[in-house]
């Protein structure tokens, strides 16, 4: 089907639901996956890329049971097929260090700590969700509505001249 | 065997003759005479006799020489040690007195023999100075010249050896019985014997009477006799650092000065007069001939020397012994001072650690306090919302499926993602609608058969379609759900706050260990998430105790434990009792073990293995773990191998009165 995922990897259920809630409103253009740990969210990528999907967006917790959040983020940071992914974290306990190690190697897009607003998180998510369709996306017109719109319309127009 | 030699210098080729002729005449066989014209002739051959055995018994010089004078070629002669037992005889008309004084003043003149000698003269004068040559020097070969022999001189001379034979015997016994007697008397004997000996050998010895304070002798002195202390007593000092240090006092001695003179130094010590004393001045000089007068003033003076040498020599060991002892005692009382301020500074790092404690407390307790009444209003809330919801639904048109969906959601919660996945791939197969498949297992529809009788015609109508509706249901009971257990949450935080900082003051008697521990366990949360615990709990009582302390003992535990795994590992704890009056906890954990060379130091103040930091719950922690079960008349311990180490607290179910001093938490 070819669809854009925003992977959202967090154990505890209850702010997973919550999140999963507060993305509801991207449900129809982009197809949100969740998963409890690193391991599950091994699985969903597999299982995205055999049936022709992608992760734009990856939500991540850092304190997760087994490997921990940011040591993910940096393992798709180094494979080429995932570097695109715009790399988010969501936590409330990552310390300074592990931040800092998330942005120098990682490439982190954005933090987000807890608790969250969904005013800050759906800005957050249009605005890395944009940076990648127009990186990654031929047609950007169908995101115009759920994105940023007025970049997504300028990335167009430049494409329109250039073509 | 060589002829004896005698030899003769004059000018005259005359007397020459004459003295070789008288000579040899008188002499006999055994004697050569030979005759020299100058005194520079006569040092020749004798310096070519120098080395020989030859003997020289007799040399006779004229006056009047060409190079010389008589007396002054014979005390010439007289110089060479090798020729001074030579009877030496002047030939003079016309002698000058002066001269021959000088000569017999340096015993270099033995007789005196006119121009012209009669035969008479010459004969009494060399047998006399032959046979008292030959009695000195050569006694054996006197049976080689019997004819030249004064039998008179030699029986005198013989009994006059015997009298010093028999003197010098005498004086020997005498000695030895004097140094044997010395050695026998005491100190002040010996003194005044060697006092009274002085005295009498000296005829004009004085006393210099000094009074107390008076200097006897200084440091750097040059000392030109001794003092014997007659009366008296003296001090030895001598400045150190700017103060002058009484070396010898009672071990001064008696004789002051001797130790320099015997050292050809200065003096080392300043002398001065400790009391009244009396003084038996003796020069250099008159020592010297007193000792050559008296042998048993050597003796008496040697014995005093050593007795006062070895008495000063026992005072100085008896110092270095003394000193030793203070340096100890020093190196003792250094120690102690060095013991007592670690043990001060470790208190003051106690207290400071300790107040810590306390305002964390305080402000954990009051944090706990504020938390209370939010999280008791979204608790109530929450359940209001729920009585709300109930109410509509009762009026509601669609009002059973409302319930049904509320009620479910609430009940089973959100799915875990991977059970998620697994539903939705079987009701899309089975749908052949992926999107509507993912709708449905999203509010807990994960059968088709569930599908049908909840939502029906879904797809008909408009909007809201049933389905949207359902969705709706399904987030309002699930968020009821999450909102319920989130406050549950916070509460139970809360109420592990407040109990976890309830401050020690006041001893409990129903304390509840299973429960302390699990308090504690819940605070520890996210950082036990990788942490296998295992509980094996036995049976306990509840014992009197302070929970808040306690609960402090258990979070030192806990925490090293955690720290020590890394993170991740097994913690078991295990709970028992020993015997009725105690109960005993033991906190396992799988880590790779404490160092033996630490084991001992572990519930030391300070002591860490992280590099020497200091943070919460390290550090200080066990030593404060230690003084809470201390204090509860208990006992910790640790036992450590790799992948097991292991604390033991007991404590006693009873406490014996009102803890006291256990009002800091």
């Amino acid at each position: 089907m070819n669809r854009i995922a925003i992977l959202v990897i967090e154990d505890e259920p209850e702010v997973r639901e919550a999140v999963a809630r507060d993305l509801k409103s991207f449900a129809d253009h982009f197809q949100i996956e969740l998963a409890e740990d690193v391991e599950d969210a091994r699985t969903v990528m597999a299982e995205l890329r055999s049936s022709g999907d992608r992760v734009g967006l990856a939500l991540c917790d850092h304190l997760l049971p087994g490997e921990r959040g940011v040591d993910y983020l940096i393992e798709l940071n180094q494979a080429s097929d995932t570097r695109g992914i715009r790399k988010v974290l969501i936590t409330g306990q990552a310390g300074l260090e592990d931040t800092v190690r998330a942005v120098n190697e990682a490439d982190l897009d954005h933090y987000i700590a807890k608790p969250w607003t969904v005013e800050n998180l759906h800005a957050v998510v249009i605005d890395q969700l944009t940076d990648y369709v127009i990186e990654s996306e031929d047609d950007l017109l169908p995101f115009v509505s759920v994105l940023d719109g007025a970049r997504l319309m300028a990335a167009i127009a430049d494409r329109g001249f250039d073509r | 065997m060589s002829a004896f030699l005698i030899i003769c210098v004059d000018a005259d080729p005359a007397t020459r003759a004459a003295l070789q002729a008288d000579l040899g005449r008188l002499a006999g066989a055994q004697f050569e005479i030979e005759t020299y014209t100058t005194g520079s002739q006569a040092l020749a051959r004798l310096a070519d006799l120098r080395d020989t055995e030859r003997l020289v018994p007799v040399m006779v010089a004229a006056d009047r020489l060409s190079d010389t004078t008589g007396i002054d070629l014979l005390m010439e002669v007289h110089q060479q040690a090798r020729f001074r037992g030579t009877r030496k005889i002047l030939l003079s008309a016309d002698p000058a007195m002066n001269d021959i004084g000088r000569a017999i003043g340096k015993r270099a003149l033995d007789g005196m023999l006119p121009y012209p000698w009669n035969e008479e003269q010459l004969e009494s004068m060399v047998e006399a100075l032959i046979t008292e040559f030959f009695i000195e020097h050569a006694p054996g070969e006197l049976d080689r010249i019997p004819e030249v022999v004064d039998v008179t001189l030699l029986s005198d001379a013989f009994s006059a050896a015997e009298r010093k034979a028999r003197t010098t015997d005498r004086q020997l016994r005498r000695l030895q019985r004097s140094f044997l007697s010395d050695r026998e008397l005491p100190d002040d004997e010996v003194e005044r014997r060697l006092i009274a000996e002085l005295d009498s050998v000296l005829a004009d010895t004085t006393r210099e009477d000094l009074p107390g304070g008076t200097p006897i002798l200084r440091s750097g002195d040059l000392v030109d006799g001794i003092k014997v202390l007659v009366e008296g007593k003296v001090k030895l000092t001598r400045r150190v650092g700017g103060r002058e240090v009484v070396f010898h006092a009672e071990t001064a001695g008696r004789i002051i000065g001797l130790l320099a003179v015997a050292r050809n130094r200065p003096s080392f010590f300043n002398v001065t007069a400790d009391t009244d004393v009396t003084l038996l001045p003796v020069s250099l000089d008159d020592l010297d001939t007193a000792l050559q007068l008296s042998p048993t003033l050597a003796i008496h003076l040697v014995t005093v020397m050593v007795r006062s040498m070895a008495r000063r020599m026992l005072r100085g060991v008896d110092q270095q012994v003394r000193i030793d002892e203070l340096n100890r005692d020093l190196a003792t009382d250094r120690d102690r001072l060095a013991g007592t301020l670690r043990e001060l500074e470790n208190t003051q790092a106690h207290l400071v650690e300790t107040e810590k404690m306390a305002t964390l407390g305080q402000l954990v307790a009051g944090i706990g306090h504020e938390l209370n009444n939010p999280v008791a209003a979204i608790g109530r809330a929450t359940e209001f919302l729920r009585a709300d919801i109930e109410a509509i639904a009762a009026g509601h048109p669609d009002g059973a499926r409302l319930l049904a969906m509320v009620r479910a959601a609430e009940s089973r919660g959100p799915l875990s993602t991977r059970d998620e996945r697994r539903y939705r791939a079987d009701l899309a197969a089975e749908l052949g609608d992926d999107a509507l498949a993912r709708r449905l297992v999203r509010i807990g529809i994960v059968s088709g058969n569930d599908y049908r009788s909840l939502v029906g015609d879904a797809s008909a109508g408009s909007e809201p379609t049933p389905l949207d509706r359902l969705e709706l249901y399904h987030q309002l009971g699930l968020s009821l759900r999450n909102l319920r257990t989130s406050s549950g949450r916070i509460a139970a935080l809360v109420q592990s706050l407040r109990s976890y900082a309830r401050a020690g003051r006041q001893m409990a008697t129903d304390v509840d260990i299973h429960a302390s521990l699990e308090e504690t366990l819940l605070l520890f949360g996210h950082d036990l998430r990788e942490i296998e615990v295992r509980r094996e709990y036995g049976d306990l009582p509840v014992i009197d105790g302070y929970p808040g302390q306690l609960n402090q003992v258990w979070t030192n535990l806990i925490s090293n434990a955690i720290q020590a795994m890394a993170g991740s590992g097994t913690l078991t704890i295990q709970t028992d009792t020993p015997d009725p009056n105690h109960i005993r906890v033991r906190l396992i954990d799988s880590g790779p073990g404490i160092n033996p060379d630490h084991l001992d130091r572990v519930f030391d103040m300070h002591f860490t293995t992280r590099e020497g930091r200091v943070e919460f719950g390290l550090g200080l922690g066990l030593r404060i773990c230690q003084d809470i079960v201390v204090r509860h008349e208990g006992s910790i311990e640790v036992a450590s191998q790799p992948g097991r180490t292991c604390f033991t607290v007991t404590l006693p179910t009873r406490q014996p009165g009102d803890l006291t001093h256990g009002d800091q938490p």
